[in-house]
């Protein structure tokens, strides 16, 4: 018996053609790949962000910080305001913010300096540690390129630097921005050349600073220009806009991201709990809910903790409040004013005293003797193991 | 800032550093430890209430030393660039080819060498002319020194102001 196939007819011409259609510059970047790693790289897959609270997310300390003259950690994690005689600041974190995030971070200048003097600054940074750097393999023949990325907005328009700052080796690389329309949320990326000059230590201290430069005098502005890694301090922020110049002139930026390579992929959005986390490596409270024994006297209370995360190094730790509460049994509330503290870290446990400690606070005769105890005031210690 | 010292309750060890409200621990990697460090760099005792304790001086002691010797360092490559006002004659440099060849008297493979001519770098004009102009007048043109050479001269007298200051430890450290 003889059986018939029917197949469909293919046109040879219309398949050939097909091999034209164009797939994208993205799609034939793909296409040429010759490794999955490179077709990983190219879509941006995995980690990617090496800054922490890019999108202004966490305020542990507070969500506004007003009459900044100085430099220190003040509002939200990790960002610092550095000012140094150039007028005065507030920083906030603020809820206007472009589509897709949810906050933004503002320096507000309050006392104006118009005409800044020689080593007068302001910048806007976060320090990362070297451990989280290792990437980028600087200071290496197979050094990467860095790219950052970020939302802007500001009532001054013009030119601004955004700077890597290699605190290892006192090198940096500035790389300029524009700021075009008034009040107006922009989108702005940055590349940062390869430096094949001074590798940045693998350990848990100071290597870098991403800096956002809001105003910089003669010393810092009085170079050619920026775009090469360098030493020195003349090509820092030159034909920088001076932000300090009139009182109520802000900037205020969001979504900021710092990734191997020339591209800007998109912000890597990570989890409200993740991102605290991860800023929890620097700066953690203790509070309420934390319990303690008093001692025979009834003049101090010890409590036990450990740290979750661990910290990146032996934290400073302070009293946040100058009153204290405390629980006996959870019956009696009592206040220690004016306390003083001590503290000790587990110098029994292995390794150093990243892990957790024993505060001792002195409260007078507040506390009834050899009872549990419980700390009842809210962010009443702070650690600070901020770079 | 005002430092005093924390002892530990259980075995009179130093367990951090009082400065108003904070405690500070004596961890290197600690930012206001540095902070700690840095004052006593600058200040000396000026701002303890008690004596500085051994261990902590030390570590400063150990950070002003790190910081002689890069300034050292980096004063030394200062002055080793040569001088705008005066140039560089030209030179030659005998280079390794990477090659070998047989050397029919000496009876062995040799390395082949080059030389190279590096080329002289003139020095600079000593003086420079700059044409100003105010509104309404004249152009003024004026002989002035030339300021490459004048901003250069500044920083090799700087640079050699700290290798001077520089004390002798840290310069046989570097130097060998």
């Amino acid at each position: 018996m003889a059986v018939k196939f029917t197949k469909p007819e293919i046109n040879v011409r219309e398949k050939l053609a097909e091999l034209d259609k164009p797939s994208g510059i993205a799609g034939e970047a793909m296409l040429r790949a010759e490794t999955p790693q490179e077709q990983f790289n190219l879509i941006g897959a995995g980690r990617r962000n090496i800054l922490i609270n890019g999108g202004m997310q966490i305020a542990q300390r507070a969500t506004s910080a007003t009459g900044i003259t100085t430099a220190g950690y003040k509002a939200l994690d990790r960002w610092e305001p550095n000012v140094s005689s150039a007028g005065t600041w507030t920083m906030s974190q603020e809820t206007d913010a472009p589509n897709g995030f949810g906050n933004s971070a503002k320096m507000l200048c309050t006392t104006a300096d118009n005409s800044l003097a020689t080593t007068h600054n302001v910048y806007f940074n976060q320090r990362v540690e070297g451990y989280n750097l290792q990437a980028f393999a600087k200071g290496t023949s197979g050094a990467k390129s860095l790219t950052m990325s970020f939302w802007v907005k500001s009532n001054v328009t013009g030119l601004y630097t955004a700077e890597i700052y290699d605190g290892d080796n006192d090198r940096m690389c500035g790389q300029n921005y524009t700021i075009n329309s008034s009040g107006t949320w922009e989108y702005k990326s940055v590349t940062f050349p390869p430096d094949n000059t001074g590798t940045w230590d693998n350990d848990n201290n100071l290597s870098a600073y991403i800096a956002f430069w809001l105003a910089g005098g003669p010393t810092f502005n009085s170079g050619s220009g920026v775009g090469n890694w360098q030493s020195g301090n003349a090509n820092r922020c030159p034909g920088q806009v001076n932000l300090a110049a009139v009182v109520n002139n802000y900037w205020q930026v969001t979504g900021v991201q710092l990734e191997v390579g020339k591209v800007a992929t998109p912000f890597e959005h990570r989890s409200y709990g993740e991102e605290l986390a991860l800023c929890k490596r620097y700066f953690q409270k203790l509070g309420i809910g934390v319990s303690g024994y008093s001692n025979s006297s009834g003049t101090a209370t010890s409590f036990a903790f450990r740290f979750t995360p661990e910290m990146r190094a032996q934290p400073t730790v302070s009293i946040n409040n100058t009153t204290f509460a405390f629980a006996d049994t959870f019956v009696s509330m009592r206040n220690a004013s004016s306390p003083s503290i001590s503290y000790n870290g587990f110098t029994q446990v292995s390794g150093s005293e990243v892990t957790g400690g024993e505060l001792q606070i002195t409260t007078g005769t507040n506390t009834t003797a050899n009872n549990f105890q419980q700390l009842y005031s809210e962010d009443a210690i702070w650690f600070n193991s901020e770079l | 800032m005002n430092y005093s010292i924390l002892i530990s309750p259980y075995d009179d060890s130093i367990n951090g550093i009082k400065s108003g409200n904070l405690i500070i621990p004596l961890d290197p990697a600690n930012s206001d430890y540095q902070k700690v460090l840095n004052d006593i760099i600058e200040n000396g005792d000026d701002n303890w209430n008690v004596d500085i304790p051994e261990s902590i001086q030390t570590d400063a002691d150990t950070k002003l030393f790190a910081q002689q010797v890069e300034a050292y360092k980096i004063a030394k490559a200062r002055v080793a660039q040569y001088q705008l006002s005066v140039g560089v004659p030209e030179s030659t440099q005998t280079i390794n080819t990477g090659r070998q060849e047989w050397n029919e008297e000496a009876g062995e493979m040799q390395d082949v060498t080059e030389t190279i001519v590096i080329p002289a770098i003139e020095p600079l004009e000593a003086t420079v002319e700059v044409t100003t102009q105010e509104m309404g007048e004249d152009p003024v043109t004026a002989t002035v020194a030339n300021p490459l050479i004048v901003k250069d001269n500044e920083e090799r007298a700087a640079a050699q102001a700290v290798i001077d200051a520089t004390p002798q430890p840290v310069k046989d450290h570097v130097d060998g």
